[in-house]
């Protein structure tokens, strides 16, 4: 999928298509999303809502806005949405970036594999008591 | 008022009359306080009231349109008219407003009067839903280039624009333009009562102001959609926010709503 922010058309071609990089911006006159018509404004033209010829193709941009609309209720609405979203946001990165330690101790895998050197010393005592056993074993075996 | 008062409410009690008893007592305050000058209404004080800044002779069109050839103003007409162009279904509305924009030219209807009746439909329509009557001239002339063009796609014979051609247009690319006329005279005689059902033509308002795009141009939009209507709250701008990508999407990321981009 192309990173960027599409509008109308398909996956594969957007009616209205502004890629990440902001270059080689896209405009076509038709989809089947929307009714046919012109998206940019003719060369001649000194209003961005001049739409009197047909023109499609790549554009550049030099100023873009983007305005939210839906009302006065759904905008207020939105706009707590959207705070709430970008706090949720924050709240996953900060919970990211936190370690959590006890969760490495009670783990055997990250002991051994992800933190071998702070938990060598289990390994050796785990070890050393198996080779406690297994003389315990052998002493035992070997009375008749 | 006296005898003429009498006569009017008598003639107010007909049975298909959709203004409730709140609506007329206030049309009746407002035409009084407005239009009785010594007990006679001033056809100079209607003018006034309707006066446009766009389409000057609009207040003297609709005095003739009401009153037709005896030239004088009555409760019961300016009833009549209000109820055509407040309480009637869109098409009724339009039609009013085409009909009071005929009235002086009748006797010239060929294809250019056709088409400044046009361009003075939208030219009223861009003044009356709000927009600052300096600069809409472009917009109103560019909607009837449309309108022009989409009849001819229709029909590829019909040289003139009718009012069936301009309702119908409206019906496909401005179904809220009747509305902006309804607002519009529920604002000048109703101010007094609050109407319930009714949801008033809202202007789109550009918060904050924009170097794009101006009030004219959006409405077209907000006369589209009742969504488009209103507040506009600027999201991103590349002046104040920087033409980046990532400003971009943690600018609108989240508002779920309704986005508009637009560049130059």
């Amino acid at each position: 999928m192309p990173h960027g922010l599409g509008m109308g058309g398909s996956l594969e071609k957007f009616r209205l298509f502004i890629p990440d990089t902001l270059e080689d911006c896209v405009a076509h006159a038709n989809c089947l999303t929307f009714e046919s018509g012109s998206l940019l404004t003719p060369s001649n033209s000194s209003s961005p809502f001049d739409l009197s010829s047909p023109n499609s193709g790549a554009f550049s941009i030099d100023v873009l806005e983007i305005w939210g609309c839906g009302g006065e209720e759904l905008v207020n609405e939105a706009l707590t949405a959207q705070m709430k979203d970008r706090g949720d946001r924050d709240e996953m990165i900060r919970k990211a970036r936190l370690v959590d330690k006890a969760a490495f101790a009670n783990n055997m895998f990250d002991q051994e594999f992800l933190l071998p050197k702070n938990y060598s010393h289990k390994v050796r005592m785990a070890d050393a008591s198996c080779c406690e056993e297994d003389k315990a074993a052998a002493k035992a075996t070997n009375i008749p | 008022m006296g005898n003429s008062n009498s006569s009017t409410q008598k003639n107010l009690e007909i049975d298909d009359n959709p203004l409730n008893k709140e609506e007329r007592h206030a049309l009746e305050a407002y035409y009084q306080n407005t239009f009785l000058h010594e007990n006679l209404p001033s056809k100079e004080k209607f003018c006034c009231e309707f006066a446009s800044t766009c389409y000057p002779q609009f207040g003297a069109a609709c005095y003739r349109y009401i009153t037709g050839d005896s030239n004088q103003l009555s409760f019961q007409l300016f009833m009549k008219f209000v109820i055509n162009g407040a309480r009637s279904n869109s098409t009724k509305t339009l039609q009013l407003v085409w009909d009071i924009l005929a009235i002086d030219q009748k006797e010239q209807d060929d294809e250019l009067e056709q088409q400044l009746r046009v361009d003075s439909f939208f030219l009223l329509l861009l003044e009356l839903s709000g927009c600052d009557p300096e600069g809409i001239q472009v917009t109103a002339a560019r909607l009837g280039q449309h309108v022009k063009k989409m009849t001819r796609r229709n029909d590829s014979n019909s040289i003139r624009i009718t009012s069936r051609d301009l309702i119908n247009w409206t019906n496909e690319y401005a179904p809220h333009a009747h509305k902006v006329f309804v607002s519009y005279i529920n604002s000048k005689c109703f101010s007094a009562v609050e109407l319930i059902g009714h949801v008033p033509f809202r202007s789109p308002i550009l918060e904050g102001g924009s170097s794009v795009i101006n009030q004219s141009d959006i409405v077209p939009l907000a006369l589209y959609d009742i969504t488009l209507q209103g507040r506009w709250k600027k999201l991103y701008t590349t002046q104040a926010d920087g033409l980046s990508f990532n400003r971009i999407a943690h600018h609108i990321l989240g508002y779920s709503v309704c986005l508009i981009p637009v560049s130059i």
